[in-house]
């Protein structure tokens, strides 16, 4: 097995490879390699130059090396998609963060088993959680990472829109749904929570945890 | 057998990491972009959340890179920690114009080479000086033998010859440990 650069120096005067074949290494080697490469920079700094020089040789990069163009749209996912069960009708953004505090609070009073309440921006910043939760600035971005990967896994199993993340634990659930297209929102509850409940109570705030104008 | 080599793309927030992805990658990008908010909306309109993947394969070669991108915020290093595992070469993407997010970075660069101890390519972004993209690698703390790349990452000629550098770090990486082995 070979790492080569004959894609680097396949075309013009420079052309050769002979020196630049080395065989690769089993992975068992790799570990030994990572751990005694920073050691010998020395020598390598001396070979890369060695290397580039015959890289340099010619310009530009051609042949093997151009990438075909990717894909317009990556992942078939550029922005978020808005869940159809918690569809936002103004995309107007407001401030209401005192309201969206009640709202969280409310739920975790209502349902039975739900113990807390985090509403985030689909970027990872907190925007209000309710009164039972730390305050704990990673949580939000874990949410919303969880949800990046969520969407990207929905398209992967042939789905369009993200409906809503289950979290299914030893302690309970947490589920997380998109809220119009800009937020998201993550209820921790007990694992026997009545979802029917709680979906349906969300559904009644998700104009104003959207933080969309009524 | 094809011979796979996983890259670690980080740097700071708005640095060029996921432009860099797009430019190369030769199968669709995995990216969870999302809408920015707050402060972050000023600097740019999306951002990545959890990841970009995307890969790059050597012409009539056994060789694949596997580009993981991670988030730039200090919120996401919890992803960095999840994508670090098993690196080959750290690509460290910095935008030369913002001063402001280099002492960070410096920081975080550091950290990364002592915790991973792999070779690591410093793509200076929105810089057309090799000597100055130089400069600012060494004062970010890489070593005097991390190749360096002067790059422009909207252009995707500039994401390639990162690439470049990747594969020609990952060849004398394994050149020097051959040669320990003999």
């Amino acid at each position: 097995m070979y790492l080569s650069t004959r894609n680097l120096i396949a075309s013009g005067p420079n052309a050769r490879e002979t020196t630049t074949r080395l065989p690769c290494t089993t992975p068992s080697d790799r570990t030994a390699r990572k751990s005694s490469r920073r050691r010998s920079g020395c020598r390598y700094v001396f070979r890369m130059e060695k290397v580039k020089a015959v890289v340099d040789g010619f310009t530009p990069l051609t042949g093997g090396f151009v990438p075909p163009r990717p894909p317009a749209t990556p992942g078939g996912w550029t922005a978020p998609s808005i869940a159809p069960t918690m569809t936002v009708e103004s995309t107007r953004v407001t401030v209401d963060l005192p309201a969206s505090v009640d709202a969280l609070d409310e739920l975790v009073e209502q349902v039975e088993g739900t113990h807390g309440a985090l509403l985030a921006s689909v970027d990872g910043l907190g925007i209000a959680r309710s009164s039972s939760m730390a305050d704990e600035p990673s949580h939000a971005a874990m949410v919303a990472a969880a949800v990046g990967i969520a969407h990207q896994l929905a398209s992967m199993g042939g789905g369009r829109n993200l409906r809503q993340l289950v979290v299914d634990h030893d302690g309970g659930l947490m589920i997380v749904w998109p809220i119009g297209s800009q937020r998201v929102l993550a209820v921790l509850a007990a694992s026997r929570v009545d979802q029917r409940q709680l979906r349906a109570l969300v559904q009644r705030h998700a104009g104003l945890l959207a933080g969309a104008s009524s | 057998m094809i011979e796979t080599f996983k890259i670690l793309v980080t740097g700071p927030f708005a640095a060029g990491k996921t432009s860099m992805i797009q430019s190369v990658s030769q199968t669709m990008v995995i990216s969870t972009d999302v809408v920015t908010s707050g402060e972050e909306s000023e600097i740019k309109s999306h951002t990545t959340v959890a990841m970009d993947f995307g890969t790059y394969q050597l012409d009539n070669d056994d060789t694949r890179l596997l580009l993981f991108g991670t988030p730039g915020q200090p919120r996401f290093r919890f992803m960095t920690n999840i994508l670090k595992g098993d690196v080959d070469v750290v690509a460290f993407v910095i935008d030369a114009a913002a001063i402001e997010t280099h002492a960070a970075a410096g920081v975080e660069l550091r950290a990364l080479l002592r915790d991973l101890r792999v070779p690591a390519v410093v793509a200076v972004n929105r810089c057309d000086d090799i000597t100055v993209a130089r400069r600012l690698a060494r004062s970010l703390g890489a070593l005097d033998g991390e190749a360096v790349v002067a790059c422009q990452l909207i252009d995707p000629d500039s994401g390639r010859e990162v690439v470049v550098e990747i594969l020609l770090t990952l060849l004398a990486s394994m050149e020097s440990t051959e040669t320990e082995v003999a």
